[in-house]
């Protein structure tokens, strides 16, 4: 069964979701599961992947709510007017962490829970890694395609090398279409980003391995002490990357490497998954995400 | 106030709701808002939101609603086409009518203006606005499939299958992926019975067509000249196209916003006539 819910936060704004309630709803460990926004689109997902996924949960047996935060769906309270950017930034900054908070209060009340996952994706992901930083009220995580950067709305922005890689051999099989040729006559494409990406890619056959990790946007330090912070206190998290997205080697060359060690091992889950890209379009990319996060949750509940 | 609840279709399949209703000053008119389809929809939702409280909090009762197969309503994408979307906008007026003696009017946005239009020929309405429609629904579908293209060039490097073949898998009954929607024969075959005639025709109720965008475009083509002769039932709103927008976020674009209130104040006025 599905049901429209709200409540307040702290700011007193009226906060929309959608509970998921199993058919055999009345387990002894009372476990919800709460589904972030992805960034600031809706409880429903990208192409209704939330819905996908807490569909199949609800079958397995799992509580779940799917939260709209402030500004976002139904809920109350507005978003600063401008670019995407701006907001993710952000939300990258704690945005939704208190009403992620205020999710918590409501749906343990509500429900009468003993036991918290929170899931997201993208900046939902990180909403959910700081939230679960200091409210241990959190007893798992699930992220999905996280950024371990920081967005940015100015264009000083720097370029990651395997971006500027992967942008450059897309345009590659382009030259061998008429049209593009006259894209480039008529001006229509921006050979100066080209340019740009020509010239990182050349700068970055001349740097060693160690100083290309400091290149591309700002890492999100936010995001590294909440982490550090969550890990410290030996709660489990499963971390699904698609196999080649930016989002995933940003993360790998980043972060990963620096501050994966023997005591996160235990309780980190690193998953890629084969041909998904960072919003998993595919049909089998999606049924591997699902049962990734199915046998996950069965396992760690 | 704001209530949202999930009502049933008529084959009995919950459909999800948001109904605004005014506090005070209540006018004899409801509104249905027909919503765009697939990630139009996702990146247009916080504006037609805003719509409905605007709307409501100037004195009519407004009805969001998700189709069968799209937002949290039952079912998924494959399974609906635009006959079981025609079908739910009937439905939802049915639910807002609710036996009480009011207009009814409805506002579609891009492939929700054009079933709007559509579904007027069968369902009694007294006026439709049209944000934006889309006027040919073969070549909204081609455009739509580029998303399948760019994929395939992600994926492999090069297009395994083109346009064309893509069409062709449709037609013989496969289902396509695009974007993380699954495009079925039936939705393609529904697509390409959109076509200008069928939205202009106004002998079912009067219609009024805004076009948003950033320069006109719709004024100057041959299929509007017989709806658009005195500009009476158009007007062009300058603003970004948010439906689609990866980059701007405006929740509330007051100038379209207005002109929509604007252009039903006047159906209301004149008794649902053409202005």
């Amino acid at each position: 069964m599905e049901k429209t819910v709200e409540f307040l936060n702290r700011e007193k704004k009226k906060l929309f979701g959608i509970v998921h309630i199993p058919n055999n709803y009345g387990r002894d460990e009372r476990c919800g599961i709460i589904f972030m926004n992805a960034g600031i689109e809706d409880r429903v997902g990208p192409h209704r992947i939330n819905i996908k996924i807490a569909r199949e949960l609800c079958k397995k047996g799992y509580l779940i709510l799917r939260l709209d935060n402030f500004g976002i769906g139904f809920s109350e309270g507005e978003l600063k007017i401008g670019t995407n950017s701006e907001n993710f930034f952000l939300v990258e900054n704690g945005l939704f962490v208190n009403d992620t908070i205020d999710a918590i209060d409501y749906f343990k009340k509500e429900f009468v829970l003993t036991k918290i996952i929170i899931m997201g994706f993208c900046g939902g992901a990180v909403t959910a890694l700081l939230s679960a930083s200091f409210d241990k009220r959190i007893n798992n995580l699930i992220l999905l395609e996280p950024p371990v950067y920081l967005d940015s709305n100015t264009s000083n922005t720097q370029i990651n090398p395997l971006e500027a890689k992967k942008a450059l051999r897309g345009k590659f099989f382009k030259l061998f279409l008429p049209k593009s040729w006259i894209k480039v006559i008529t001006l229509q494409m921006d050979l100066n980003k080209l340019f740009r990406y020509f010239l990182i890619c050349i700068q970055d056959s001349f740097i060693d391995s160690n100083n290309k990790r400091t290149l591309g946007k700002p890492i999100n330090e936010n995001f590294v002490n909440a982490y550090l912070a969550y890990i410290s206190s030996q709660r489990k998290i499963l971390i699904i990357f698609g196999d080649d997205t930016n989002t995933s080697n940003e993360f790998k060359y980043r972060f990963y490497d620096k501050y994966h060690n023997i005591k996160t091992r235990d309780t980190t889950k690193l998953i890629r998954i084969k041909n998904a890209n960072h919003e998993f379009h595919s049909l089998s990319s999606q049924q591997l995400l699902i049962n990734a996060i199915l046998n996950w949750v069965d396992v760690n509940n | 106030m704001e209530k949202h609840f999930f009502f049933k279709n008529k084959v009995e399949k919950n459909l999800l709701g948001f109904l605004c209703t005014p506090e005070k000053n209540l006018l004899n008119t409801g509104i249905v808002i027909c919503q765009p389809i697939a990630e139009e929809r996702s990146r247009s939702k916080r504006v037609l939101v805003n719509l409905s409280r605007y709307l409501a909090y100037n004195g009519y009762q407004v009805l969001l609603f998700d189709y069968f197969g799209e937002g949290d309503s039952e079912g998924s994408f494959e399974e609906a086409d635009i006959n079981s979307r025609l079908s739910d906008i009937e439905d939802a007026i049915k639910f807002l009518r609710n036996g009480q003696n009011i207009k009814i009017g409805l506002i579609g946005l891009r492939c929700g203006a054009s079933l709007a239009a559509i579904s007027a020929k069968k369902t009694i309405v007294d006026f439709m606005v049209l944000l934006q429609p889309i006027f040919d629904g073969q070549e909204f579908i081609n455009d739509w499939l580029k998303i399948n293209l760019s994929a395939q060039l992600v994926t492999y490097k090069k297009i395994i299958a083109n346009r064309k073949e893509l069409i062709n898998k449709l037609l013989r009954g496969e289902n396509i992926e695009n974007g993380g929607f699954i495009i079925s024969e039936r939705l393609y075959n529904g697509f390409k019975m959109i076509e200008s005639s069928s939205i202009l025709s106004h002998e079912f109720a009067p219609i009024a067509i805004i076009e948003i965008n950033e320069t006109p475009k719709i004024i100057k083509s041959l299929a509007c000249k017989n709806v658009l002769e005195n500009n009476k039932n158009y007007a062009f709103v300058k603003e970004k196209a948010f439906w689609n927008s990866l980059k701007n976020y405006n929740p509330m674009p007051e100038s379209l916003f207005s002109s929509i209130l604007e252009i039903i104040s006047n159906f209301n006025v004149n008794n649902g006539k053409n202005c």
